[in-house]
């Protein structure tokens, strides 16, 4: 009897240690009581124009996975690492029509949607994949940015003027944050990508 | 030291750690002034920033100093691609800083093998445009 609980132990021992990638994302965030119910965070409701000055919202999402990120066009420092990463997502996934890719611009103001479709261009984006967004409102994008666990100000001594992390987020089709990569780090987005092959899979997975 | 071999062996070992030193503050100022647009590789960013390896770079040599130190504003034709955006300025780099820039990027990312000085640096400064 003894020799067997052994038994049992060990390969239970074997079946919850081993190299067993894990096969789900966590949810990240804060879980929050609603109505007496444990919900995880969620990206609040937003509406904004892309390049093409349509109107993009939680709704024109709700059928997609997306990747994120935030930047300004004149920034000196982080942005331009970041968006070849977003390059690279972009590529991997050019055919994959379950994903979308999500560039919001912290700098309204010098960031106007015909600059920001002209960008797009040069960055070699399909319009219909990879939406630049814009609002008029800056805080509005900054408390965004927020949900995301994006930190990012103004600072008049910050080169260009904003001050942002350079995260990279995936966001499931109802809105919650799965996984987030460094932008600026290469090795960071490589485990990111098998991050979204696994979204893909649970998303296929799931009815509905 | 008897042996006149030594002094030679002292002399050559002297000479390869200076070797790998020559490019140490050139790549140091690269990573902070130049790699978060030109990228680590010098690749670039799509039509958006330009690559180092190019027809401009090579056409416009003796401006590459002004180009450190002033930005550049105008649209330049970059490999058969216009780019638009500009490059900011860098000021604060000294000349010496930039000659090791230069070979930096000369030597290390476009394994170019040439050098380029001072004096160089300076006679270019004495031309800019700006
Ligand atoms: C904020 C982004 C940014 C930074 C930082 C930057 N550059 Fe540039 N660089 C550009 C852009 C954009 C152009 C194209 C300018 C234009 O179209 O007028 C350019 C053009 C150039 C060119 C000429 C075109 C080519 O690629 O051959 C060289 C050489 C160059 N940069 C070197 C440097 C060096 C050296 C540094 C660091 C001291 C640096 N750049 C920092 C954005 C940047």
């Amino acid at each position: 009897m003894n020799k067997y609980i052994y038994w049992i132990a060990i390969l239970g021992f074997l079946y919850s240690c081993g190299p067993e990638a894990p096969t789900t994302l966590p949810y990240i965030g804060k879980k929050k009581m609603v109505d007496g119910v444990e919900v995880n965070h969620k990206i609040p409701a937003f509406e904004m124009l892309n390049q093409d000055s349509m109107v993009i919202n939680n709704e024109s999402l709700s059928d997609y996975i997306y990747v994120a990120d935030f930047f300004f066009m004149s920034c000196p420092s982080i942005c331009p690492k970041v968006k070849k990463q977003m390059m690279r997502i972009n590529e991997k996934y050019a055919d994959n029509p379950k994903i979308k890719l999500i560039s919001h611009t912290l700098d309204p103001k010098r960031d106007s949607v015909d600059r920001l479709k002209q960008y797009a261009t040069n960055l070699g984006a399909d319009h219909d994949k990879w939406y630049f967004l814009r609002h008029e409102d800056k805080d509005v994008i900054f408390e965004l940015a927020n949900e995301y666990f994006v930190v990012a100000y103004e600072d008049p001594d910050a080169p260009g003027g904003f001050d942002h992390s350079g995260k990279i987020l995936l966001i499931d089709q109802k809105g919650h944050v799965r996984s987030f990569a460094e932008g600026t780090e290469e090795e960071s987005v490589t485990k990111f990508l098998d991050d979204i092959d696994l979204l893909l899979k649970e998303v296929s997975e799931t009815p509905g | 030291m008897k042996h006149p071999a030594s002094y030679i062996i002292i002399i050559l070992i002297s000479l390869s750690s200076c070797e790998l030193d020559t490019y140490k503050q050139g790549e140091r100022l690269y990573g902070v002034h130049c790699e978060s647009c030109h990228m680590k590789d010098g690749s670039g960013l799509a039509k958006l920033i330009p690559p180092l390896e190019s027809d401009y770079y090579k056409n416009n040599r003796d401006q590459l100093s002004c180009i450190i130190r002033y930005g550049l504003k105008d649209s330049i034709l970059v490999n058969d691609e216009w780019y638009e955006q500009e490059m900011p300025r860098n000021k604060d780099l000294s000349e010496i800083e930039i000659v090791n820039i230069i070979n930096y990027m000369d030597n290390v990312l476009l394994k170019d093998e040439r050098f380029t000085t001072l004096k160089d640096v300076k006679a270019q400064l004495e031309n800019c445009d700006n």
